[in-house]
């Protein structure tokens, strides 16, 4: 089998476009509002407490 | 330290060898022992990651800057949860579905066997030694603080892990990792608790008092890239080392790779995405209330316990002097701080000057530790810096009996938990990538189990060595460190190449070289550059050689074969 027969890792057997599509936008979105609430109290931890 | 102590950390040990040689049975095959028979749940899965991250190092460092320099370092995460989400929708499912057992097994079957080759073997050469690195920043804290030999600190960190890591295989360290994670946890948030109630001022009190030290300075948005870290190499170079870091590393890869199926496997990371930062947030929250904790009791003027009793003897007379300088100045500073934390408001007249009085007592008390910690070098001829034994005297002066057993058995099982993951994945390399590619093809499952147990021995035993010599060349660590960042961006790159269907192997291949020279280079003479950008470097410099380099290759490839043709 040469190179050129292989296809490259993400058209590969992960593929299934949509529905990856669909989750990654749902999780990005609940992985990221869980980090602004984790940095937002950083945030008020930093600037409330300013020297 | 109490004997009680001693039964919780001898039991705890005597527990997870136990169960780790339990979890060994129904394994008699390479899935078994390298893949769990992808059998594995997703929480366990997860928290064997999370695990495998966090290091004896993470426990008593860590803590050990929360304590010094603050929560700034939260920064270095920043990255990872962009990372975990790119990478569950796109190389776990494909790695996953590939049925592969090493993340190099792949770069074979797009490349070619000498770009799986090297990148096997640059995983070998820094795993390998940074695994003895992280035997030995326990052990050199465990021989200063209970006076035992260096050899000994090794062999109890070291010899309980091979044995079950030998035997058991990834199931076995994914189960282990499981309860080792449970009692880490636990651990830190009794820490919290005890040090909230051991504080003669309130928990706002306290805060106030790390506010005006600066220890609650978690952001820094200068956009430099000397400040090791700062938001923007926290966003950007911590998500392409976090990428290369789980992408790419057979360590974290072959977590997720015993997971039941793709879903379970993406779960397993998620679980780092949304856990990393808080956990890393309560880890330096325990180093800043020792912190606080030491503001009204006095702290020891050097923590490393041998370098103190070596100044005492040597410089008595100057040691006295430093000790009752030492004593004015955290007087001092505990009366501005007791002001500090009863003002009626943070921010009325009398906290703002309270504050300002805190901070120049303070200033007092580091300017009299500075000069203990050069005296120190001057005495032992060796690196004084002792952040590293904040924690552990801490923990064995002032923790009530038995929770002090809980911690240090804590810290022993979070370098366990990251030695283990990373002497499976040395093993799985090793066979997977060099002794059934190379060397015999085909063999039968029980000669294959038989050399992974002896790959996971050897690889124990190396990393004990290497934990011994590093232990007693300080600088050792850091430079293994450095070495690993070599690598780091440029493997990423490798993969990054993977994903551009005209990029052939040898473009792939020199690329690869070229990433680990420029990033090489940039160390040598740009040393001040921060390390987390030394990834992006390698990644992006990988990349771009890659696709410059593919219309050449491509090129001389055609007027080979057109000159054949003619011939």
């Amino acid at each position: 089998m040469s190179p050129k027969d292989i296809d490259p890792a993400f058209s590969g057997p992960a593929t299934n476009a949509e529905s990856d599509a669909q989750r990654f936008r749902r999780t990005l979105i609940r992985v990221l509002a869980m980090q602004v609430v984790a940095l937002g109290l950083l945030y008020w931890l930093q600037t409330a407490f300013k020297p | 330290m109490h004997p009680i102590n001693w039964v919780i950390v001898v039991g705890w040990i005597g527990y997870v060898v136990w169960d780790g040689l339990r979890r060994s049975r129904g394994t008699t095959d390479l899935a078994g022992y390298f893949q769990g028979n992808r059998s594995l749940p997703w929480w366990a899965v997860g928290l064997s990651v999370m695990a495998t991250q966090l290091s004896a190092v993470t426990m008593i460092g860590t803590t050990g800057q929360g304590a010094t320099a603050g929560i700034g370092f939260v920064q270095f995460y920043f990255g990872l949860p962009i990372a975990m989400v790119i990478l569950g929708v796109t190389l776990v499912p494909f790695l996953h579905r590939a049925k592969v057992y090493t993340a190099y097994e792949y770069l074979e079957t797009r490349f070619d066997a000498k770009t799986r080759s090297l990148t096997a073997f640059l995983f070998l050469l820094s795993r390998g030694m940074s695994c003895g690195t992280i035997i030995a920043a326990p052990a050199v804290v465990f021989s200063a603080v209970f006076g035992w030999n260096i050899w000994e600190s090794v062999a109890i960190i070291g010899i309980p892990t091979v044995i079950y890591t030998m035997i058991g295989g990834v199931k076995a360290v994914t189960w282990v990792d499981v309860k080792q994670m449970v009692l880490i946890v636990g651990a830190l948030l009794a820490l919290v608790i005890t040090l909230l109630i051991k504080l003669p001022v309130s928990p706002l009190g306290a805060l106030r008092i790390a506010g005006a030290a600066g220890s609650l300075q978690a952001f820094d948005f200068s956009f430099s890239l000397t400040n090791q870290y700062t938001f923007w190499s926290g966003i950007i170079g911590g998500t392409f080392l976090m990428l290369s870091y789980f992408g790419t590393d057979q360590s974290q890869v072959q977590r997720y790779l015993a997971a039941k199926s793709v879903d379970e496997a993406r779960r397993s990371l998620l679980m780092s995405a949304y856990w990393k930062i808080p956990l890393q947030a309560l880890v330096l929250l325990v180093g800043v209330l020792v912190f606080v904790f030491y503001v009204f009791e006095r702290p020891p003027l050097l923590y490393n316990p041998v370098h103190d009793q070596r100044v005492r003897a040597a410089l008595p007379a100057a040691h006295g002097q430093l000790s009752a300088q030492y004593d004015e100045a955290l007087k001092g500073r505990a009366n501005a701080a007791l002001s500090l934390a009863n003002a009626e408001s943070g921010h009325d007249e009398n906290a703002k000057a309270a504050a300002a009085e805190f901070r120049l007592q303070d200033v007092g008390v580091r300017a009299v530790r500075a000069e203990a910690l050069n005296s120190a070098t001057r005495v032992t001829q060796q690196n004084s810096r002792d952040v590293n034994y904040i924690i552990p005297r801490f923990v064995l002066d002032h923790l009530p009996m038995g929770l002090a057993g809980i911690f240090i058995a804590a810290i022993l099982a979070a370098a366990m938990n990251a030695i283990a993951a990373e002497l499976n994945s040395l093993a799985t390399t090793s066979v997977i990538d060099f002794y059934k590619r190379w060397w015999k093809r085909e063999g039968s499952d029980s000669h294959y189990l038989k050399v992974s147990r002896a790959a996971t021995a050897f690889w124990g035993i190396f990393a004990c060595i290497v934990a011994t010599f590093a232990a007693n060349l300080g600088s050792l660590i850091e430079v293994v460190n450095r070495f690993g960042s070599f690598f780091y961006g440029s493997i990423l790159g490798v993969f990054l190449l993977a994903m551009i269907p005209r990029v052939r192997g040898t473009a792939a291949f020199v690329s690869l070289i070229a990433g680990m020279t420029v990033v090489g280079l940039v160390n040598f003479r740009l040393p001040g550059v921060a390390f987390l950008w030394h990834n992006v470097i390698g990644a992006v410099t990988v990349v771009g050689v890659g696709l410059l380099l593919t219309p050449l290759f491509a090129a001389i490839s055609r007027s080979m074969s057109g000159g054949r043709a003619t011939a």
